[in-house]
């Protein structure tokens, strides 16, 4: 089975080189303007954050991952969710589920992003009852980092 | 960035988030807002 595969998806980016092209870019029309009502340091200091968090996360615990659960492989039967492809089932950091699930709906449209942001700890806080029903005693903030470990990426 | 060099990526900007490419930029701010609030969560967790 393959384990960390969110480590191959993101770790393989250049995250320093993202971030002096963010900073290069910083004062163009285009930065300007997606960057109005946040400064463009923090979309520097969020990349430069990927690598850590990682890191971080290949040494949390884990657990089978469905591995691609973004929004379109999800549909509601009844009071349930029927996952569909599931090739990507993979040993990885508890939470990165979650983070696929809230993260892809940011690259699904301008609509589905607002949507998500509005809802993102709605969603997040229901996965982890979840987690918690099933007994697990694992660390929250464990969970947490498994969730930005795509969720950032 | 120069908007020019996605001119040819219009058609697929406009099927993939659902609005014109010169409009995309805006409409992704609030979005790009809520980026500070995470930075610092993922501060915190790092410790």
């Amino acid at each position: 089975m393959l384990e960390d595969g969110f480590q191959l998806r993101w770790g393989s980016q250049d995250y320093g080189a993202i971030a002096e092209q963010m900073l290069e870019a910083r004062y163009s029309s285009v930065t300007q303007q997606a960057y109005s009502q946040a400064p463009v340091d923090a979309g520097i200091k969020l990349a430069k954050l990927v690598r850590p968090v990682l890191e971080r996360a290949r040494s949390l615990p884990h657990s089978i991952a469905f591995g691609d659960s973004h929004s379109r492989n999800m549909f509601p039967l009844g009071s349930q969710a029927v996952g569909m492809d599931w090739m990507a089932v993979s040993s990885e950091t508890t939470g990165v589920d979650i983070g696929v699930l809230i993260g892809s709906n940011l690259t699904f449209g301008v609509s589905k992003a607002a949507m998500i942001i509005d809802n993102e700890k709605k969603i997040y806080e229901s996965y982890a009852e979840g987690i918690e029903s099933t007994g697990s005693t694992g660390d929250l903030a464990d969970l947490r980092i498994g969730f930005f470990a795509q969720f950032i990426g | 960035m120069i908007m020019e060099d996605y001119r040819d990526r219009r058609e697929f900007i406009k099927l993939r988030f659902g609005v014109e490419l010169e409009e995309l930029p805006e409409q992704v701010a609030p979005v790009i807002a809520t980026i500070p609030k995470y930075v610092e969560e993922v501060k915190r967790l790092l410790g």
